[in-house]
Order: C-alpha cells, then sequence, then structure tokens
C-alpha cells in the first residue's frame, strides 16, 4: 500500500512535467512524405495564432483550384522557430513578421548576409542584384532616389517571389467610450512609438487630471529602458523616456527631444538641437550632455541593441548645453529614424552602470518623460503619474496611467466591458471582434481602426523542394489567392490587403509604387501558366505532377564540330553550361541528404529525449519501489 | 425476574439471493447471575441473535418477530435513541479475540473512558479511577491505560475488552466466541476470569459458543442452536447427561471434554443447510443417523419434554435411551 | 532506529529524488523543441546582431555538457541563475518572493476548504449511504470534479466579477493605492482571494469528499466500528472520533502525493484570475521558454513533492500510533 503511494507519486510527478511539457512534444510535426513528383507542399502556420491558421486553411482551399496541394498545418512557435533559426529545413510557413515605423524589414529579410543560423533571412533569398540596391538604399540620403531603389527591390523580389505578401491584420481596439483624444496611426492607437495617443489621452469630462487604466497580458519584461523592445515595456519606456524624434500620425519624423536636426551634404555629420526646458524625473535639466552620454554609453559597452546606426556612429561631441553633433563613419539613410528607438538617459544615474542593469529593484526608472514611475508591485501593477514638468506645454492631459496585469483574454475584455480597466495594450483579439462591435459601452470600433504592423505573408524556403525555385509556381500560387476573403475570414475584415513588401498604407503614400509589379486574383490565369510551365496532373488525382524531364542530349563524350572560332566559342560554352548543371544537380542532391540527416536527426533527439525520460522515471519508480 | 428474556426471536437478512432465515424462532432467559449458554455449529444463527439483542444489526437484517424483554421492556418497541441509552448500560458485549474489536489510533483507556462519560454523569477523574479499578479486575496493569490496542497481546486485548465490557456495570455481557482463536492456555485464563467475574460482580451472562466444552465448564443453563432453530433447552447438567436431540447428542461427541479424558469422537457427517432454503420438515433430517420419514415432512414441535427441559424432535421418547451418555 | 534516524533516512532518500529531478529537470528543458534565445531577445523586432550577442551573454551557444556541469555547479552554490525574460532578476528572487507566499496563501485556503468540507460532508455522506443526501453529494461531487478548473473559474469570473460585480477582475490587491493599515490591505488582499478560492476549493473538493466517502465506507465495515455502535455512543463521536480518526490516514498520504496536482489546478486558475503566484509564473515561463525559471520552478516541486511526503509520512505517524512505534 505504502510502496504503491511511492510509485504513484513518482509516476505522478513525471507526469506532471510530461503534461506541461505535452504542447510542445505533441506540436513535434510529422514528417509527412510529400511525393517528390508532385506540386505538393507543407505550409506551417503558427498555432496560438488564429489569424495564420484560419488564413492557411482558406489558402489551402483556394490552391486546390489550381492544383496544388499546400498543406496548411499549426506548429508551435518552439518548432517552427526553431526551424527557421537552426534547421532551415521548412518548405513554406505562413505568418506575420512585424514593421517598424520605416521599412527596416526589407534588408533583414531579403539580403544575403541575413543568411545563416539566426539570421532573419529565413528562407535563404540570394540576389546580388537585391543586395547591391539595399546597401546602396541604406546609404542614399535623398527619400526620393532611396525610395525608387526600393521600388526595384521590390521589382526584384516580385519577379523571384521567394515570398507573397498577403494583408496586414489591422489593430482595432476596445476603448471605454469615454476617452478621447487619442490618436491613429499605423500600428495602432497604443504603440511603442506612438507617443501622441499618451499625451492626448483624455477623459471626456475632464480635460486634465484623468485617472486612465489599461490591461496588459502579463508583466513588463524589463526596467532596463534599452532592453525593453517588447511590446510591453516599451510602451512605457516611451512615456517615461524621450527619444530625440518621434513619428507624426502619417509616419513622418516629427521632432521630439530634439527640436530641430540638420544631416549635412554629405551625411557624416548630425547636428540636433535639444529643447532647453527638459527636466529628469528628479528634477535634474537635461543637457546635450545626457545625449551625448547615452549615445557613448551605447558604443562604449558594445550595446547590443540598435547596432545598426550605433555601428556607424563614429563620434559625438557637444556645443554648448543644447547642442549635439554625431559624426558618422559613413552615411546612413535612415539614421535619424533609428533615433527613434535610442531612449535618452539621464547620466547622473547611469554613469557606471552597466548597459544590462536591471534597474529595478534598485531604483525606479528616471526619465525625461511625459510620465513618471509613482509605485508598482511586481507583476501585478505599474503606476505612472503625470510629469508636472514635462517641457512640452499643456502636456499630458492624463493625471496618472495604470497598467494592470490581466493574464486571460477573456477577463481583460470583460474588465473593459465592465469599466475596470479603460482599454488593453493590444488589439482586440479575431474572436472579440464581434461582441465588442455591439458593446455600448466602447468606442465605435470603425473610430480606432488603424492599420496594423502585423504584416502576414507566405514564405517559400529556398533551400527545399525544387518546385519552390521556379517563379512560375510561386507567381501562380500568388494570382490563385484572393486576400481580400482572406481578410474577411481571418480578420473579420479589419485588415488591409498588401500587394507589395512596402505597404504604403502603413509606411506612407511616398512609398506607393503605381507601376508596382502585383498579381491580381485570376485563378484562370494562375491554371494556364501551370499548364504553360508543363505542370500538368498527369494521373488525374487533383495535384500538378512536375514536367517530365526532357532527354537531354548524351554529354559524356562531347564531340567539336566546330567549323569556326565562334561556333567553337558557342560550344565551350555550352559544354561548360551542362557540366555546371551537373554539379549543381549534385550539390543540390547533397542538399537534400543533409535535410533528409536533419529531420531524422531532430526526430531522434526526441525520441532519445522521451527514451532518457522515460528511463529516469522508471529509476525513480524502481527506487521508490524498492525502499521502505 | 429474569434478566432478559427473549420470546420467539424471527430475524432474517435480505439478500439478493433471498431472505436469509438467520434465527427463526429464539426462546430463552437468563436469570440474574446465571451464565446461559449458546452453542451451535458456526453459520447456525449464534452472532445474529446476539446482535439482535443489541440492535446491532447489519443493514440488511430485518427482525421479523418476537421479543426481547429487559427489565419488563421489549427493546424492540423501543427508538434508536432509546436503545443507545440502553446498550452497555444494561447490556454490552465481547467480541471474538481475533477480531480487532478496539480502535488502533485510541488508546485503550480513552476507548473505556469514553464509554463511561457518555453513560454516566461523572468527572473524568471519576471515570479514570474506574478505569484503573476495572484494569486491576482484569488483572492488567492499570499504568497501561495509556497504551494502544496494538502494544497488547491477544490474551490481554480480550481481558481490556471484557474490562470495557463491565465499564457501566451492566446487567447482562453477552460474549461472542470470547476465546475462539486465542491460544489453549490464554483461553483458560480467560474463562477463568470470566467465572471469577461472573461470581465476584453477580453478574448475568451470555456465553456464545461453538464449542459446547466450554460451555460445560461455566454454564447453569444451556441452548443448542441449528440453522436458525433452538433445537434444545435447559439446564446444563440434563443437557450433557441426557441430551434429548440426536443434535445435540452428536454435538456433544464432536468435541472432547476440557478436562477428564478424551471421548469418542463422532464428527457430524455432512455440513449445515443453506439457509435461504433450509430443509424442510426437520432442519437437521438430513444428517440426522435416526432420520425417518416424518423427519422430512413435518417440523417437530418444540415442547417441554422434562419439566424445564425442552427439545424439538419427532423421536424424543424413542432416542432418548440411545443419546443417553454413559459417564 | 531512532526517529532522528528515520528523519536522516527520510532527507537523504529526498535528496536522491532531487537529484534525480535536477537531471531530468535540465534534459526535459534542453531536448524540447524551441529555442531560448527567442525568450533571451524578446520579440522578433530584436536584430540578429542583438539576438546572438544574447545567446552569448547567457553561454546557449556552449556545449550541452557544459551547460549542464555549470547548471548543477551554480545549483550547488545556490544559484539557479538568472531569468531569461525578466533579465537581471535571480530566479531564487523571481520564485521565492512574493508569488510563493500568493500561491502558499490560495492553494493553502483552497485546500483547507476543500479538505473540510470533503471531510465533513464525506463522513455525512458514508453515514447515510445510499440515500438523496448521499447521491446528491455524489452528483455534485463528481460534477466539481470533471469540471474543467479553467472554465468554472471564467463562469465565477462572469457572474460574480461582471454581472454582479461583487468580486474584483483580476490580482491579489487592488493596484495603485496605498493601504491605510493591515488590516485595510488584508480585507482588500482577501476580498481579491475569494474567487479564485473558491474556484480552485470547488475544484478540489469532488476528489477529496469522493475519497472520505470511500475511505469512511471502508473504515465502517472494521469491527471496532461495531463496538463503538454497540457502546451506544453518540453519532457525532461515532463518526468523527472513531470513523475519521482511521479514515485520515489513507488521506493523509493522498495529500502528499496530491500536491503536483495542486500546482497544475493552480496554473489554470491562477491565469483566469491573474492571480500572481508561481502558477501564473509556470504558464509565463512555458510560454516564453524562461529555462531558468522553469527549472527553478520544477526543482522547487520536485523539494515540495519530497516535503509533501515527508510530511504526510510524520503526520500519519502521529495520527497512527502503529507506525509511530514502528518508527521509533
Ligand atoms: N449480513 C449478512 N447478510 C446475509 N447473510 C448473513 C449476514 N450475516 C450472516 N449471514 C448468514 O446468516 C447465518 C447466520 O450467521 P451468524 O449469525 O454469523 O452465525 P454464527 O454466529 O452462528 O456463526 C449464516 O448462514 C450467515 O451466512
Ligand atoms: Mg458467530
Amino acid at each position: 500500500m505504502l510502496k504503491l503511494k511511492k510509485i504513484l507519486s513518482a509516476f505522478i510527478m513525471a507526469i506532471i512535467s510530461l503534461s506541461i511539457m505535452s504542447p510542445l512534444l505533441l506540436s513535434t510535426p510529422v514528417a509527412m512524405a510529400t511525393d517528390e513528383d508532385e506540386l505538393s507542399f507543407e505550409m506551417w502556420t503558427l498555432d496560438w495564432d488564429t489569424i495564420s491558421v484560419d488564413a492557411g486553411d482558406v489558402i489551402e482551399q483556394m490552391l486546390r483550384d489550381i492544383g496544388i496541394r499546400m498543406k496548411a498545418i499549426p506548429i508551435s512557435d518552439e518548432v517552427l522557430y526553431d526551424n527557421l533559426d537552426l534547421e532551415h529545413d521548412y518548405e513554406v510557413y505562413e505568418m506575420s513578421g512585424g514593421y517598424d515605423p520605416y521599412p527596416s524589414h526589407m534588408t533583414p529579410r531579403f539580403h544575403s548576409s541575413e543568411i545563416m543560423d539566426y539570421g532573419a533571412n529565413d528562407m535563404a533569398y540570394n540576389n546580388p542584384e537585391v543586395d547591391a540596391l539595399l546597401d546602396q538604399a541604406n546609404a542614399e540620403l535623398d527619400f526620393e532616389t532611396r525610395v525608387e531603389l526600393l521600388w526595384q527591390v521590390q521589382d526584384l523580389i516580385a519577379e523571384d517571389l521567394p515570398y507573397i505578401p498577403l494583408f496586414t491584420s489591422d489593430d482595432v481596439h476596445a476603448i471605454r467610450k469615454e476617452w478621447t483624444g487619442y490618436v491613429c496611426m499605423p500600428g495602432g492607437i497604443f504603440n511603442w512609438y506612438n507617443r501622441l495617443t499618451t499625451i492626448n489621452l483624455q477623459h471626456e469630462d475632464q480635460e486634465y487630471g484623468a485617472d486612465f487604466i489599461m490591461a496588459y497580458p502579463s508583466y513588463i519584461r524589463y526596467y532596463n529602458p534599452i532592453m525593453g523592445t517588447d511590446g510591453r515595456s516599451a510602451l512605457i519606456v516611451s512615456m517615461v523616456y524621450d527619444d530625440l524624434v518621434a513619428y507624426d500620425a502619417d509616419m513622418n519624423l516629427t521632432p521630439w527631444l530634439a527640436s530641430a536636426w540638420t544631416v549635412s551634404e554629405d551625411g557624416l555629420t548630425i547636428t540636433f538641437t535639444i529643447v532647453e526646458n527638459a527636466k529628469w524625473h528628479d528634477d535634474v535639466d537635461l543637457t546635450a550632455e545626457d545625449v551625448k552620454f547615452t549615445i557613448d554609453f551605447y558604443k562604449d559597452q558594445d550595446v547590443p541593441y540598435d547596432t545598426p546606426l550605433m555601428s556607424r556612429i563614429d563620434s559625438v561631441e557637444t556645443d554648448g548645453d543644447y547642442t549635439v553633433i554625431v559624426h558618422m563613419t559613413e552615411p546612413y539613410a535612415w539614421a535619424v529614424n533609428d533615433f527613434e528607438d535610442v531612449p535618452i538617459m539621464p547620466k547622473h544615474i547611469w554613469e557606471g552602470k552597466d548597459w544590462d542593469w536591471a534597474v529595478h529593484p534598485d531604483t525606479m526608472p528616471i526619465g525625461s518623460g511625459p510620465f513618471m514611475w509613482d509605485s508598482y508591485l511586481d507583476g501585478e501593477w505599474i503606476k505612472l503619474v503625470v510629469n508636472p514638468d514635462f517641457w512640452m506645454e499643456g502636456k499630458p492631459h492624463l493625471g496618472s496611467f495604470l497598467v494592470r496585469v490581466i493574464s486571460e483574454s477573456s477577463a481583460r475584455y470583460l474588465a473593459i466591458s465592465s469599466g475596470e480597466v479603460h482599454s488593453d495594450r493590444y488589439e482586440l483579439d479575431t474572436g472579440f471582434i464581434d461582441t465588442a462591435d455591439n458593446d455600448p459601452n466602447l468606442a465605435p470600433l470603425e473610430d480606432t481602426w488603424c492599420v496594423g504592423m502585423w504584416d502576414y505573408y507566405i514564405n517559400f524556403n529556398q533551400r527545399t523542394n525544387p518546385a519552390l525555385q521556379d517563379p512560375v509556381v510561386k507567381k501562380a500560387i500568388a494570382h490563385a489567392i484572393d486576400k481580400n476573403r482572406l481578410v474577411e475570414i481571418a480578420r473579420l475584415s479589419y485588415g488591409t490587403v498588401t500587394d507589395t513588401y512596402i505597404t504604403p498604407a502603413f509606411f506612407g503614400p511616398a512609398y506607393e509604387n503605381p507601376d508596382a509589379i502585383t498579381y491580381e486574383y485570376n485563378v484562370f490565369l494562375a491554371n494556364q501558366m501551370l499548364d504553360a510551365a508543363g505542370y500538368l496532373d498527369i494521373d488525374a488525382d487533383g495535384i500538378r505532377e512536375m514536367p517530365v524531364a526532357v532527354e537531354e542530349p548524351d554529354e559524356e563524350t562531347p564531340v567539336f564540330e566546330a567549323e569556326t572560332i565562334e561556333e567553337l566559342e558557342a560550344e565551350i560554352a555550352s559544354l561548360l553550361s551542362s557540366l555546371s548543371d551537373t554539379a549543381s544537380s549534385v550539390s543540390s542532391l547533397e542538399s537534400d541528404i543533409e535535410a533528409l540527416n536533419s529531420r531524422l536527426n531532430s526526430s531522434l533527439n526526441i525520441a532519445y529525449g522521451v527514451a532518457i525520460v522515460a528511463l529516469l522515471v522508471a529509476i525513480i519508480a524502481v527506487y521508490y519501489a524498492t525502499r521502505s | 425476574m429474569p434478566v432478559i428474556e427473549v420470546r420467539d426471536l424471527v430475524t432474517h437478512y435480505l439478500t439478493a439471493q433471498g431472505s436469509v432465515d438467520a434465527v427463526s424462532g429464539l426462546n430463552f432467559t437468563v436469570e440474574k447471575g446465571q451464565t446461559f449458554g449458546l452453542a451451535g455449529e458456526s453459520g447456525c444463527g449464534k452472532t445474529t441473535a446476539a446482535l439482535s439483542i443489541m440492535g446491532l444489526l447489519p443493514s440488511n437484517g430485518r427482525i421479523m418477530g418476537g421479543q426481547i424483554i429487559i427489565d419488563g421492556e421489549d427493546l424492540l418497541q423501543k427508538t434508536e435513541a432509546e436503545l443507545k441509552k440502553i446498550r452497555w448500560s444494561k447490556v454490552s458485549i465481547v467480541f471474538q479475540g481475533a477480531m480487532n474489536a478496539l480502535n488502533p489510533v485510541l488508546n485503550v483507556g480513552e476507548q473505556i473512558l469514553e464509554v463511561i462519560l457518555e453513560k454516566e454523569d461523572v468527572t473524568k477523574s471519576e471515570a479514570l479511577d474506574r478505569v484503573r479499578e476495572l484494569f486491576r479486575l482484569v488483572e492488567i496493569e492499570p499504568s497501561r491505560i495509556i497504551d494502544y490496542p496494538h502494544e497488547f497481546s491477544g490474551g490481554m486485548r480480550q481481558r481490556v475488552m471484557i474490562a470495557m465490557a463491565l465499564a457501566n456495570y451492566p446487567k447482562l455481557v453477552i460474549a461472542d466466541e470470547p476465546i475462539t482463536a486465542l491460544d489453549v492456555i490464554v483461553q483458560n485464563q480467560i474463562l477463568e476470569l470470566m467465572k471469577d467475574l461472573q461470581r465476584k460482580l453477580d453478574l448475568s451472562q451470555i456465553l456464545i459458543t461453538h464449542d459446547l466444552s466450554v460451555i460445560a465448564e461455566t454454564c447453569d443453563k444451556v441452548g443448542i442452536m441449528y440453522a436458525g432453530k433452538l433445537v434444545e433447552y435447559g439446564e446444563a447438567g440434563p443437557i450433557f447427561k441426557t441430551p434429548l436431540h440426536p443434535y445435540t447428542s452428536a454435538l456433544i461427541g464432536a468435541y472432547p471434554s476440557i478436562v477428564g479424558e478424551k471421548k469418542k469422537l463422532n464428527f457430524i457427517p455432512g455440513s449445515p443447510p443453506n439457509l435461504i432454503d433450509p430443509p424442510r420438515g426437520c432442519r437437521f433430517h438430513p444428517r440426522c443417523p435416526y432420520t425417518k420419514e416424518i423427519c422430512s415432512q413435518e417440523e417437530p414441535e418444540y415442547r417441554e419434554e422434562e419439566p424445564g427441559h425442552y427439545a424439538a424432535c419427532h423421536y424424543v421418547e424413542e432416542l432418548r435411551d440411545t443419546l443417553r451418555l454413559g459417564d | 532506529m531512532g526517529f532522528k534516524e528515520y528523519v536522516g533516512k527520510r532527507t537523504l532518500h529526498g535528496i536522491v529524488t532531487i537529484m534525480l529531478a535536477v537531471t531530468l529537470n535540465f534534459i526535459l528543458f534542453r531536448i524540447m523543441p524551441g529555442d531560448p534565445t527567442r525568450a533571451v531577445s524578446g520579440d522578433p523586432r530584436v536584430d540578429t546582431a542583438t539576438r546572438l550577442a544574447l545567446i552569448a551573454k547567457f553561454g546557449l551557444d556552449r556545449p550541452l555538457i557544459e551547460q549542464f556541469v555549470l547548471y548543477v555547479y551554480n545549483l550547488l552554490r545556490g544559484e539557479m541563475g538568472i531569468s531569461f525574460v525578466q533579465i537581471g532578476r535571480p530566479v531564487i528572487d523571481i520564485i521565492l518572493g512574493r508569488k510563493m507566499i500568493n500561491t502558499i496563501i490560495l492553494m493553502g485556503s483552497s485546500m483547507f476548504i476543500a479538505l473540510f468540507l470533503g471531510i465533513v460532508f464525506g463522513v455525512i455522506a458514508a453515514w447515510r449511504r445510499g440515500t438523496k443526501t448521499d447521491i446528491s453529494l455524489i452528483v455534485v461531487s463528481l460534477a466539481t470534479y470533471s469540471m474543467p478548473v479553467f472554465w468554472f473559474g471564467m463562469m465565477l469570473l462572469l457572474v460574480f466579477s461582471y454581472y454582479i460585480n461583487i468580486f474584483p477582475i483580476a490580482g491579489t490587491i487592488t493596484p495603485g493605492i496605498v493601504h491605510a493599515n493591515f488590516f485595510e490591505y488584508a480585507k482588500d488582499y482577501l476580498n481579491h482571494l475569494m474567487a479564485p478560492m473558491i474556484t480552485l476549493g470547488v475544484s478540489f473538493f469532488g476528489g477529496y469528499f469522493l475519497f472520505m466517502r470511500d475511505t469512511i465506507l471502508d473504515v465502517f465495515t472494521e469491527d471496532y466500528m461495531l463496538t463503538a455502535r454497540a457502546k451506544g455512543l453518540s453519532n457525532r463521536k461515532i463518526l468523527f472520533k472513531h470513523a475519521m480518526r482511521n479514515a485520515l490516514l489513507p488521506m493523509v498520504s493522498l495529500m502528499g502525493v496530491h500536491v503536483t496536482f495542486l500546482i497544475s489546478g493552480a496554473t489554470m486558475t491562477e491565469t483566469v484570475f491573474s492571480w500572481d503566484g508561481l502558477g501564473r509564473l509556470i504558464y509565463d515561463s512555458v510560454r516564453n521558454n524562461d529555462y531558468p525559471v522553469l527549472q527553478g520552478i520544477f526543482l522547487f516541486m520536485a523539494v515540495l513533492v519530497v516535503v509533501a511526503n515527508i510530511l504526510a509520512d510524520i503526520v500519519n505517524a502521529y495520527l497512527d500510533p502503529r507506525i509511530k512505534e514502528a518508527v521509533e
């Protein structure tokens, strides 16, 4: 009896551990044998993201119309990101990337320098022309020229099509109707770069001094402003700290702590003029010295954040109390934009500290922004109060800003609807949109609707299935997807269809290229393209087969039949090309084997792990059973 | 006035297979200071009779008829609350020695103490004194009242049970197989103790056993049960000398006397009947060596054959000499 | 063998178990798919250079065996590492702080209520076996036993926090206010505790009730129960003195085993009610692959299970003189 209890307790412990792990275990993808000869692919979607999953299912259906099997498989993010970061052997995925306020995503996603472990160019897209154009754009100071360069990049990518943009999931917020003054900006009314909402937010009956309560799904990650880049921490960082520049509602750069700036003709010198009435929350004056300190701090300690900017800064000097001169090592087009993400930190507090100083619990964060830390309970809530000495006249309107952690999304919604909190840090989940639409306590959703920062797209791994390297197949897929329908189903129409990689609706009309290469919804055309390229459904199972390879002439004993030098040259060239073909097919075979191996490895790993766990459980059980 | 008078007691158990007629017509009286022995093979309904008297039948047990009169009052007419008061203060019971009739997680003193305090209006220290006194009475060191049941041997535990049975000075103690499962030496000691106490305290007892030799030693009156029925009843002397029922005679023969030389060991062939569907006529007839046709058809009358000596057999007269035991 | 030796031996066994748990912990988390550096970097917005720097900072690029040795070495020095997610915060601080107290209060109070009601009603149901009381209690307890904690919590939230609005919707304390004195604070805390406590209490109740009823029914067949009845004791004494004391023995053993279940129940409840305890920490950490914190919690759980089992044995020894004697 007692023995039984012991064994039981050992097993139960193991089971509990396993059950907590089980979502990870279960979501391990089952290696599916895709027929190499068919247009049949696995498309991973992100299991917890209903938008990704729903859109994936719809895409699978749509592609059936053109004889392509695109099996949508929801995968846990652990497995998915592991593959993207290290294994690199997925075929296709469909999920969202996430935009910054300027199109900074282009270089990481498409530049070949990011083809590496943990790199952002997951699909291993490699086009030297694109690389060169991106490098050129990043150094181009003239905005118009830069945009044109980016248009060229887009067209090149649209031709190779490693990636099909679908739509942005837009930001609609549940916010109680008595609140006004929030500013709709691409990315949502509450976003870390949306400084306008937090300084303008007010109660309809109380222009100044109202207390606002916001729900967070979990506590902030960092008190440290440098590291607080995740959505929850970043909003608070943006309220407590100032950056030199900010964005307006149309995503144009506007002055913030820097009332003005100039960039020298050669792009190597940037001069910022700092506002003169800024003060730290502990009443110390904020001067150019603090700005210089911040930049030096990043550089001296090799802070691993904002590296594209910091690595290109040579030195900083001050000129009087309110002028900062930044010397660049090379012209960098997005330098001023990047300063939007650098919180200016007080020298008298941070001097001598490490960049990853936790701040809490030594002290409360001290900045110069519109709100100051008042009190907090670690893990539960944070109370910010208005900074009475904020340098901007008449701002902010609120008296205090309280952040409350409410873990569960339904509970968060109920809390807003009942008035216990006033809004949520994040946009409404699709599942709540209908309810919120009919909730008389909330502001009409139309009023809070902003283009979202989450851009959904299909990504084709260039390493795996050879069919995915044929642009015709990808173009046909692009033609066969009705993006409007996707938005309707996956986001109940609160989304914006995207046709290019720099969505003008998000980044501003300046990026709109009327002549961009796009693929309109046209199933007939898609089918025609595939037919023409020889992808035919030979076995009539509804899925097209790969084109039958035309027998190459015998290459082993090349015979020179040339009579003129020109002909000889042409023959040599053709011989060379056939050799390189062979070489590439060998290398592709190698990569196939490699992929197979790594897949085997990963499944072995899991089996191995389960075996070890089982063994340990058995040891514990036997141990318990044999004693007492 | 007798201490207890049981008249025509009928007790059944309801089971899925049918009603088990565990006791069907039991009559006896016990006078003050007397010991009554109730004997019979295992399964004949002795314990059922005891539990009927105590009102402790399991939930499927039903008393179908009869009277149990103590102090002129019929227990069967009492409510459960009234019965609770009567239990232990008027009649207590000692269970079979092998049972763990003592609660393992309470010390023995506490188990005796609680019933004294429950029944009587005494202070705790008075009650404690009595517990010690009782321990002396059953010849256990009084300091052991704080010990737990598992710290006692089987015989000692039975002594504790006896002490507990005497806690409220009841008039009547029922002892259901009190020495079964104890070893022989201890058996004798316990029997001696019981006889001793009975004399000292002028107790009345019902001694239930399957072992007739025990009854021969201790009892004034004897009742012999077979298959739920009383087949013979009377003073111990006459029954042991001149049994009137073949079953009694067989039983006496089946057990060696405690004293004296071993007698012939005539095991009774066959086994007791199934009480769901007992044999027609005389319930003993399938096993009776003297059985005649009438035995399987007509139930013999339970009659007073001699003054104070009752039996239920068709052939009492004819067998009288056959059954007489030479001494 | 003396009682001290016994405790010593039990502790030794406990340490062996905990060592095994440590290994299990480490391996479990490392072989699982999932890249901890996602947690380290926090969000996909962080650029590649930043991610690589953080991976190196946390030693995640080193061989597994080296990481394990380091882990054990640090553990022996009483260090459980630093959270990947809340960078700079030692795991020990995160676990052995307010969160642990919150969880202990929530679990303790709900367990106490569930145990108390489970035992009392279990005894009553067993006593009234087969009656309407018994059957309706069984139905109720089976319902609470099989009810998903998460769902029940959600319903409570909807009814009592949203429609009737008598319980707060989240947290352990009203945020942002300063309490006048300790009693105000305690009152506020209790007010927040109610809903999660009821949820957990109700979800535990069914199991305890059914177990208690069963054990009591077993105990009823024991001979000493017949003795107790023969003695004409009051029903209350028969049930709560004679039957319950004996039925508590297996119950206490069950409790020792049950601790881990409590933790998983607490994870659900704490998430629904945003109760800032270890359960919610597990939820958050699993979602973020925060290995150091998870390892810390699992170690804590292992210790808890071992301690709970030792405690259960000691309590049993106290309740049951037979075990106590065997021990001494
Ligand atoms: N709870 C019960 N349900 C059904 N039958 C029972 C029950 N208890 C005893 N019996 C039956 O009643 C008969 C008499 O049993 P009992 O009084 O214990 O006999 P004894 O004490 O003489 O050995 C036996 O046949 C036994 O099987
Ligand atoms: Mg019996």
